[in-house]
């Protein structure tokens, strides 16, 4: 309960608006609350309804940063322990040396242009190894062709995730109503949140040395 | 060493064996012009200042040049540009709207964005139309509403009619200049200077001997001097300034010489007078000879090629005029006699000895002090001011590279995109900088609206390499293109030079060159001012008048520094010319000074009064002066018609530094050789 009047007290904050409080402040005070609520998802700790709150939090979170437009890089040290996190759920393309991260949509046409040139180039492939989850974007309907790649096995995900993306072929039945692949989306979905995954296709950058 | 010589003896052998004389001379002078190397005179500029860099340095550079082309922009001439540009790619590399690729932000809304890229490149007008509105600020470099600009890259020097040919659009080039001698040039300008010599002497002496011996004392010094120092220097490109050079030297104590002897024939004949002639001026002649060497052999052996070929410019037409003076002048004059000898402008170096004579000893010590404060304080301005020190007429492109060294690449890039934006925040006259820097910046701009540091580059990296575009990342070179008209290349040059960056080079011929010339100016001028005073000391000693390092040094620097005035308060840069002109101004004032000292001393040393021994020195040594100055006044005014900018200004640079230097030595040498004298020789 005091954290619904902690997020219900940061909202109103923003309903009410004191041109003295700074927008950044209040973004960077969200985005911790809404970190702190995601360890405790992640443990399994929260509740239902908090759960629901979280959701609204994130939403408004997005808001606020598209209507300031302050979209900060989180450095690769930091975001490096998230994707170890989702490491489970990543689809890997490539044998290389060096690590690219990429948050894709399977319907965004870029995400789909950037798959399918990584898929042309196999000098690419040789020089990284990319870790690839999926993400989606409000606008596309993408939440069945999730569920359904990542429905397969591990081994098969790359392969649809080909068909689908560079080939463009249409699944004619998504019907995915497996709950652990729907948390593990879901993890997905929070950890893109917390890094303040944006946009798509998305990376982070990890060359040889650093 | 002001006894008379008793040359009698000397003229006599001279004149018993001219025959031979003039065979021995006519013998050196076959096999002088026959050596002789007519391709190794530089025909430009560029040719002359590229031996100064190892070949190792500038045989992969090209010269890029901005071609404009004026057009109206619409599809019709659109396509006769392209066409052009096709033409041109037979025999030259080419930059130009129709070749480019920009990064650009791919946004679908909504968070679905990419970077990307677009091409320019088989555009039909109107997408090419879209492209230049689209990408208006990157793409103002190569075509605006009037013009289209493309970049030739070429191995040798780009000049308009070597494009013109390929088309008949309006088309300019930044280096409209005309830079280009031919031998034919050459040859049209040197026998020009001969005429023109010819006919001044014979409209000054009224004898057509003293044209004849002019050219020939001219011709003969000047070639085998020429063939001496390819002797020495055999694969040394000469510049037309050191040709230059060689006819003023040659000229300088010929004059001394004949001249004594046209007008003592007044009175006497022909022998006698060049019996009179040696005698008076064989001791200043070996001193003049003498001190140059010793002034300037110390120069020769720590200076590069570029100095060692004008000291030799000087030091040998010196040693060669000084025999031809002792041996060929005299045999050659022998067989002439004058009848009317007009002693030129008399009555007004009378008028003129005689104020010399009452000056104000205390406002000559005043000035003396003034103008050496002066020195120091146009020394100080020149080091702060160097804005316009050097500029350039050339090309308004200029590319440098980062080497390896030892940084990775990712530091090479860092630094040259920081180096970059210095630049631009430093030289307002930079229209854009061209890089792979600034490619990575523009993909870090639309990636994660930052710009290029060292956490990003990576992923702007990653994107080059994911669109097939990291061929150049191996190279990291920065392309500079300045606005029209702008004359900050040299300036930028400089300030890059200065910073001592790691691994930077000049990438591109014309910039590798004026780093070079840059280089050699530097050490041109502190090799002027060590001479300045070598001459003076030496002067000083010759003559055992310790005064005269103050006095000495105080003529020959007066003209130097009224010109130096000029340039500054002109904003005129320090070039190779102004130094060319300064070491003929020098040459002259220094042969005046031993010459006017010589004659003073030597009638004071007889028993002359100050007034008369001033007035035979200002008539036998300081018309000589005169008449060397009017007659090297016209040959370098003639430069001007050339056409070529650096001989223009080396013509008009030299002209008004002869003019300088022979009004001090006129008016201000006597007074300072009178203000030496001790009366050790009063009557």
């Amino acid at each position: 309960m005091p954290k619904v009047i902690l997020i219900l007290l940061l909202l109103n904050s923003l309903l009410f608006s004191n041109e003295e409080i700074n927008n950044a402040e209040v973004i960077a005070a969200l985005q911790n609350q809404i970190n702190i609520m995601n360890k405790s998802y992640l443990k399994g700790e929260l509740l239902d309804e908090e759960y629901s709150e979280l959701k609204l939090m994130k939403i408004r979170l997005k808001e606020m940063i598209k209507s300031n437009s302050i979209h900060k890089k989180m450095p690769f040290a930091e975001a490096l322990p998230y994707f170890e996190s989702i490491k489970d759920l990543e689809i890997t393309i490539g044998t290389g040396s060096e690590d690219i991260y990429v948050f894709v949509d399977p319907m965004c046409p870029h995400s789909r242009a950037f798959i399918s040139l990584i898929h042309d180039k196999e000098e690419m492939q040789k020089k990284y190894k990319y870790h690839i989850w999926l993400y989606r974007l409000q606008k596309f309907k993408s939440i069945p062709y999730i569920y359904y790649i990542y429905n397969k096995k591990s081994s098969e995900r790359l392969d649809l995730l080909y068909d689908i993306m560079v080939k463009e072929n249409k699944i004619i039945s998504l019907k995915v109503s497996n709950t652990e692949v729907i948390n593990n989306y879901k993890k997905i979905e929070a950890i893109a949140t917390l890094m303040d995954i944006y946009k798509r296709p998305y990376l982070f950058v990890n060359k040889k040395g650093n | 060493m002001y006894e008379l010589l008793s040359s009698k003896n000397y003229l006599g052998f001279v004149i018993k064996h001219k025959i031979s004389i003039f065979i021995i001379t006519a013998i050196i002078f076959t096999i002088s012009i026959l050596n002789i190397n007519m391709d190794l005179l530089a025909k430009n500029e560029n040719q002359f200042w590229v031996q100064n860099i190892s070949s190792k340095n500038i045989s992969n550079e090209k010269y890029i040049s901005r071609l404009t082309i004026n057009i109206d922009f619409n599809e019709q001439n659109i396509k006769k540009v392209k066409d052009f540009e096709s033409n041109l790619h037979f025999n030259y590399k080419t930059d130009s709207i129709f070749n480019q690729k920009f990064w650009y932000h791919n946004d679908s809304g909504e968070g679905s964005e990419s970077v990307s890229f677009l091409s320019s490149k088989n555009m039909d007008f109107h997408k090419l139309k879209t492209f230049i509105e689209k990408f208006e600020d990157k793409s103002n470099i190569y075509i605006d509403k009037e013009h289209v600009y493309i970049y030739i890259y070429s191995d040798n020097k780009l000049y308009l009619n070597d494009i013109k040919k390929y088309t008949d659009l309006d088309i300019s080039l930044d280096n409209n200049d005309k830079s280009y001698m031919s031998n034919n040039d050459i040859y049209i300008y040197s026998v020009a200077v001969l005429i023109l010599i010819f006919i001044l002497f014979i409209a000054m002496f009224k004898h057509i001997i003293a044209g004849v011996s002019s050219i020939l004392m001219i011709l003969i010094t000047s070639i085998i001097s020429i063939a001496v120092i390819q002797i020495i220097m055999p694969s040394y490109l000469l510049h037309i300034t050191n040709i230059l050079l060689l006819i003023s030297i040659s000229l300088l104590d010929y004059l001394y010489f004949y001249y004594r002897w046209h007008n003592t024939q007044f009175d006497k004949t022909s022998i006698e007078a060049l019996e009179q002639s040696l005698n008076r001026n064989i001791t200043p002649a070996i001193m003049t000879a003498l001190i140059t060497i010793i002034s300037l052999v110390s120069i020769y052996s720590i200076g590069s090629d570029t100095i060692k070929a004008i000291t030799l410019s000087i030091i040998l037409p010196s040693i060669v005029g000084l025999l031809l003076n002792l041996f060929f002048l005299p045999a050659l004059l022998s067989s002439f006699s004058i009848k009317y000898t007009d002693i030129l402008l008399n009555k007004i170096y009378n008028k003129i000895s005689a104020k010399m004579v009452h000056y104000n000893k205390k406002m000559i010590n005043i000035a003396i002090a003034a103008s050496v404060l002066f020195i120091v304080f146009m020394i100080f301005e020149y080091s702060q001011k160097k804005d316009y020190l050097f500029n350039s007429q050339s090309n308004s492109v200029l590319k440098y590279s980062l080497n390896e060294g030892n940084n990775s690449i990712k530091d090479q890039l860092l630094l040259s995109y920081n180096l970059e934006q210095e630049l631009k925040g430093k030289f307002s006259d930079i229209k854009s900088i061209k890089s792979i820097s600034q490619d990575l910046n523009d993909i870090t701009k639309i990636t994660n609206n930052e710009t290029l540091n060292d956490i990003n580059i990576d992923e702007a990296i990653f994107f080059l390499e994911l669109y097939g575009m990291d061929n150049e990342l191996n190279k990291v070179e920065s392309k500079i293109i300045l606005e029209e008209n702008s004359l900050m290349k040299t300036n930028i040059i400089f300030y890059l030079n200065n910073k001592h960056i790691e691994g930077l080079s000049f990438a591109d011929k014309d910039s590798k060159i004026s780093d070079s010339k840059f280089n050699q100016i530097k050490f041109l001028m502190y090799s002027l001012l060590i001479d300045l005073v070598l001459l003076s000391v030496i002067i000083s000693i010759t003559f055992r008048k310790p005064i005269m390092i103050t006095g000495s040094l105080f003529v020959n620097t007066l003209p130097l520094l009224g010109f130096a005035v000029l340039l500054h308060i002109y904003k005129l840069p320090l070039t190779i010319e102004v130094f060319i002109a300064m070491a003929v101004s020098m040459a002259m004032s220094s042969n005046a000074t031993i010459h006017f000292m010589y004659s003073y001393l030597r009638n004071r040393y007889y028993k002359q009064s100050e007034e008369k021994s001033l007035k035979m020195t200002i008539l036998f040594s300081g018309t000589p002066l005169v008449i060397s100055t009017f007659v090297l006044f016209f040959t370098f005014l003639i430069l001007i018609m050339s056409g070529i900018p650096e001989l223009k200004q080396i013509g008009i640079y030299t002209a008004v530094l002869l003019l300088l230097g022979m009004i001090i030595n006129m008016l201000i040498l006597p007074v300072i050789i009178l203000n030496s004298d001790k009366n050790d020789y009063s009557a």
